[in-house]
C-alpha cells in the first residue's frame, strides 16, 4: 500500500504538467472590396492556408470541406470581380451623351450589362455564403471530432492538469 | 484493496448515466444570409440556444445582447428600406412641387441614415453572437464549468480513467 502510494506521488511529481491538447479553431469573416475574407484563428493568431491544412491533416473529412470552401471562395471572388467590372461598365455607359454617335450601341449594351451585373452579384453571394458555411462545417468537424490520442498509453501514467476553472487528474492503466 | 477497481468501474457507469451530454453549438447561414443555429447538428430555435448557453453566465449575457442588437439592427434596416420606398412613392404620388420634394428628400435622408446605422449593427451583433458561441464551445470542449465527470475509457491497448472535478 505504502509502495503504491509512493509510486503515485512519484508519478504526480514526474507528470506534473499540462495535458497536450488539440488547438481550438475559430472563424472570423471580414468583408473586403472583392468578396469576403474568411480567417481561421487559433487563439489570437490568424492561420494561413498551409497551417490550416497541416492541422487538418488527420481529419480528412474536415480537410476536404476546407479545400472545397477555399475553391468556392476563389470562385466568388472572381464573380465579384466580374460584377464590379460590369457595374463600372454601366456607370461608364450612362455618361454617354444622347448626341454621341455611339448612343445606339449604348442602348443595346445597357440591358445585358444590367442583367449580368445583377445576376453575377446574386451568384457570387450564393458562393460566398456557401463557402462560409463550408468553412464553418470544416472547423466544426475539426473542433468537435473525437480527439486523437497518442498511442503511448503506458508512457503517460498519470497526468495532472490545471487550467482556469478546472483541475483534473488522469490516470491511465 | 482489490475491490477498488471494481468500485471505480461502477462509479464510472453511474456517472456516465447521470452526466448530461455536451451540446456543441454551431450555426449556418440560409439563402438570405440569416443565421440558424445548430446544437449537436440539430436545428434549434434561438431561444433554446440561450437556454443552453445559460451554463456560462457571461456568454449567455453576451449572446442575448447580441440578439437584441440584431433585432434593433434589422428593424432599423427594414425601417430604412420602407422609408426609402415611401419617399419615392410620396414623390410620385402627385404634382411635384417644392414642399413635396423637400418632404420626400427628408424621408430619403432618414432612410439612408437608418440603413447605414442598421447594417453595421447587424454585422456587430453577428460577430458578438459567434464569439459567445465559440467561447462556450471552447469551454465545453475543455470541460470547464461546474460539472464533474468520471470517465472510464477502454481501448485495445489500455484502459484509462479520468476524473475531472
Amino acid at each position: 500500500m505504502k509502495k503504491s502510494l509512493a509510486l503515485f506521488g512519484l508519478f504526480l511529481c514526474v507528470h506534473f504538467g499540462f495535458a497536450q491538447q488539440q488547438p481550438f479553431l475559430r472563424v472570423d469573416y471580414r468583408s473586403t472590396m472583392l468578396g469576403d475574407r474568411i480567417d481561421i484563428l487559433e487563439g489570437p493568431n490568424i492561420l494561413n492556408k498551409q497551417e490550416v491544412m497541416e492541422l487538418m491533416r488527420y481529419h480528412p473529412e474536415a480537410l476536404t470541406r476546407y479545400q472545397m470552401s477555399v475553391k468556392k471562395q476563389q470562385t466568388s471572388r472572381w464573380l465579384d470581380g466580374a460584377a464590379t467590372l460590369t457595374t463600372f461598365g454601366i456607370v461608364g455607359l450612362s455618361f454617354v451623351p444622347p448626341q454621341s454617335s455611339s448612343f445606339d450601341s449604348r442602348n443595346t449594351l445597357m440591358l445585358p450589362l444590367l442583367i449580368s451585373s445583377v445576376g453575377l452579384g446574386i451568384v457570387s453571394g450564393i458562393f460566398r455564403r456557401s463557402s462560409r458555411n463550408m468553412t464553418r462545417e470544416a472547423v466544426d468537424l475539426y473542433n468537435f471530432s473525437p480527439k486523437e490520442e497518442k498511442p503511448s498509453y503506458f508512457d503517460d501514467g498519470l497526468t495532472y492538469y490545471h487550467i482556469p476553472d478546472f483541475v483534473g487528474f488522469q490516470i491511465r492503466f | 484493496m482489490r475491490s477498488i477497481p471494481f468500485i471505480l468501474f461502477f462509479l464510472s457507469i453511474v456517472f456516465s448515466a447521470v452526466s448530461q451530454d455536451i451540446k456543441m453549438i454551431s450555426y449556418r447561414e440560409n439563402f438570405f444570409g440569416n443565421r440558424f443555429y445548430l446544437a449537436n447538428g440539430q436545428k434549434v430555435k434561438t431561444q433554446e440556444i440561450e437556454e443552453i448557453l445559460a451554463v456560462f453566465g457571461d456568454e449567455a449575457r453576451e449572446f442575448s445582447t447580441a440578439q437584441n442588437q440584431l433585432i434593433l439592427g434589422q428593424s432599423l434596416r427594414w425601417g430604412g428600406i420602407i422609408l426609402g420606398l415611401g419617399s419615392v412613392a410620396y414623390l410620385l404620388a402627385g404634382q411635384i412641387d417644392q414642399r413635396r420634394a423637400l418632404i420626400a428628400g427628408g424621408m430619403l435622408l432618414g432612410s439612408v441614415v437608418s440603413t447605414s446605422v442598421g447594417f453595421p449593427l447587424i454585422r456587430l451583433s453577428k460577430r458578438r453572437a459567434s464569439n459567445a458561441i465559440e467561447i462556450y464551445n471552447y469551454k465545453k470542449s475543455r470541460r470547464f464549468g461546474p460539472a464533474a465527470s468520471f470517465q472510464m475509457n477502454v481501448s485495445p491497448l489500455a484502459m484509462g480513467l479520468s476524473l475531472n472535478f
